[in-house]
């Protein structure tokens, strides 16, 4: 508790001293990774359904805002809450029919979801295509703005992560685990298995569309490459199985882990050249991302929690 | 008139041998699906990393195309074994998604290795014929013909192969149940090894086929994946002949779609049919609902 108290007073008094707005703006974009994490969390850490594409509801979020302003002129307040609203209806027109099947249909449907709204996103009349939208800059004065969507990003992590904390221990974050290690079980003692996954597909698809709203203000100009890029949908599942899926904890763990990496990676590969390239910098640190993912996926799969708190009992498959 | 009679015919006779193409990398991926059930979302990444070898053999290194389908083909196949015997094998008895992860890491992995190596400029196989074969009033795509008859003839190989072959049935018992096919004293283990490999290595054709018929850039592969899902939907996990009907049908839809509505809705429209045969297959795919207990 203490240890907490510190880190939050630590992450505030970063974000009024830090002047340098580059490491601002890497700081903001691990609170929004650590957001979507959480939110990927809730249905895939605590409910086992592998959701691969989350990244299509920040991206629906993030046309929400932007098109909303660009034709409506309206404000962001209203913006970000018709994202969360259309993230949300586009959760329940997806969920019912995916999660009403076990085993690998959701994750399939999702991965595809990610691929198809990028390309409804260059194709629809509407979107602007491939031309892109340029939106107002939140303030005239770029460094308050970059520190505003700091804090908010910060709030919207600390608000997600203790609401994911509180869940942990009531009814509707058992049965989400009930689920996971038992579908068959938790039905049969009573769990409202479909209605609980949808509810956490809706929550996590509206924490997300938050963030894709926000993102859009934030970095003010929108093409379908930058609301749907890859990592939106593979980071989160990365920082939450890094860190421990399935515990509050994992993603505010495994966000910084990532991003620091990431960071690192950049920095160390940045000059030397590869294959006899140069400047390819993104591309190496995904490169280890997707190593890493399959490691995990192959040994310590309760990632960093997993080694603090050691997996109770043993299941054995039919 | 008669010239849109022409065009018609012309089209479809083109998108006839790319269903063809498009069924050699579906058919790799019905197969692991519906013997192993996993499904393998690297599978086009693989394909797409064979097409780019493809591309460097024949382009970079000189060798014609029978020659590096064959040898590519050859080390996807050893490829595939090894995917499964140190990535898959552990993973069998634990939940579904395990396995899922690590391919989907997987794919990561090889479209960034295919970036750092290809980089994001288009690459064309070079072939060396006419780009079109002049047959009366219609002209055909010559890369869509040969490409389209090699991957028939593979197509039919690895059906015959698995319909009538000791090793086949074996397969097909264990796609019923694994664990009684194990019990009966068929080998599981070599089978999966052998089968994965033979996915892979039908991945690995099929890639360089589209390899010869589109210009390959690092991301293609999800293109690929949907159309190689699209095609195992619709046509169900029955078998190879229904893959290849189920591909024919998916490249005719595209050509006509192209053809006669607009090249810009191509991909909405398959996209769209694919999530409506998802939504209404759901519990037909792999055959009934216990089977995925």
């Amino acid at each position: 508790m203490a240890l907490g108290v510190l880190v939050v007073v630590g992450v505030l008094g970063g974000g009024l001293l830090i002047s340098s707005r580059a490491i601002l703006s890497t700081l903001t974009t691990l609170f929004m990774f650590m957001v979507l994490a959480q939110a990927w969390n809730i249905l895939g850490g605590y409910g086992g359904y592998l959701n691969l594409g989350i990244g299509a509801f920040f991206g629906v979020g993030v046309y929400t805002v932007a098109l909303l302003e660009h034709n409506f002129g309206t404000p962001l307040v209203v913006g970000v809450m018709a994202a969360a609203v259309t993230a949300a209806l586009f959760a329940l027109l997806i969920g019912p029919p995916t999660l009403r099947v076990r085993g690998v249909y959701f994750a399939i449907i999702t991965l595809i979801l990610g691929f198809l709204m990028q390309r409804l996103a260059f194709n629809l009349p509407f979107t602007e295509g491939a031309v892109g939208i340029f939106l107002s800059p939140l303030t005239s004065d770029a460094n308050r703005t970059a520190r505003i969507f700091y804090f908010v990003f910060v709030g919207l992590a600390l608000v997600t992560t203790l609401a994911v904390r509180r869940m942990e221990g009531r009814r509707f974050g058992f049965a989400l685990v009930a689920i996971r290690e038992d579908e068959d079980a938790a039905d049969s003692l009573g769990v409202k298995t479909t209605s609980v996954k949808v509810s956490s597909l809706v929550v996590g698809a509206v924490l997300a569309g938050i963030c894709g709203a926000l993102f859009a203000k934030w970095i003010t100009f929108i093409d379908p490459d930058a609301a749907f890029p890859l990592n939106t949908s593979i980071d989160p599942v990365l920082m939450a199985f890094f860190g421990g899926a399935g515990t509050w904890l994992g993603p505010v763990l495994g966000a910084p882990l990532v991003v620091l990496l990431g960071e690192i990676l950049r920095v160390s590969f940045g000059g030397l050249g590869i294959f006899g390239r140069t400047g390819i910098p993104a591309e190496v640190a995904r490169l280890v991302f997707g190593l890493i993912l399959m490691v995990v996926a192959l040994g310590a799969r309760r990632g960093l929690m997993g080694l603090v708190q050691p997996r109770k009992g043993t299941r054995s498959g039919v | 008139m008669v010239e849109g009679v022409t065009t018609f015919i012309q089209a479809t006779f083109n998108g006839l041998l790319q269903g063809i193409i498009y069924a050699a990398i579906a058919a790799g991926l019905s197969l692991t699906l519906g013997v192993m059930g996993i499904i393998n979302v690297a599978h086009a990444a693989l394909g797409l990393l064979a097409a780019y070898l493809g591309w460097s053999s024949i382009n970079l290194l000189g060798l014609d195309l029978f020659t590096s389908l064959v040898i590519i083909a050859g080390i996807f196949f050893v490829i595939g074994v090894i995917i499964e015997r140190v990535l898959l094998r552990r993973l069998y008895g634990e939940e579904a998604w395990a396995s899922l992860l690590v391919l989907f890491g997987l794919m990561i992995v090889i479209e960034i290795v295919a970036n750092l190596i290809w980089t994001t400029t288009e690459r064309v196989i070079a072939v060396p014929w006419p780009a079109a074969l002049e047959l009366g009033p219609f002209r055909l795509s010559t890369t869509r013909l040969v490409g389209g008859l090699i991957m028939l003839a593979a197509i039919v190989a690895v059906h015959v192969f698995l319909t009538y072959g000791r090793i086949g049935r074996g397969m097909r018992a264990m796609a019923h149940n694994r664990d009684a096919a194990e019990i009966l004293g068929i080998n599981t283990d070599r089978l999966s090894m052998i089968l994965f490999g033979l996915g892979v290595a039908l991945a690995a054709g099929g890639g360089i086929a589209l390899g010869l018929i589109f210009p390959l850039t690092p991301q293609l592969h999800t293109q690929w994946l949907i159309l190689a899902i699209l095609i195992v939907v619709v046509g169900g996990l029955g078998g190879l002949p229904q893959t290849l009907l189920a591909a024919v049908g998916v490249a005719l839809v595209e050509t006509w779609t192209g053809l006669y509505v607009s090249f810009r809705y191509v991909d909405v429209v398959l996209y769209l049919v694919l999530i409506a045969l998802l939504w209404i297959r759901r519990e037909g795919l792999a055959g009934s609902r216990e089977r995925s207990l």
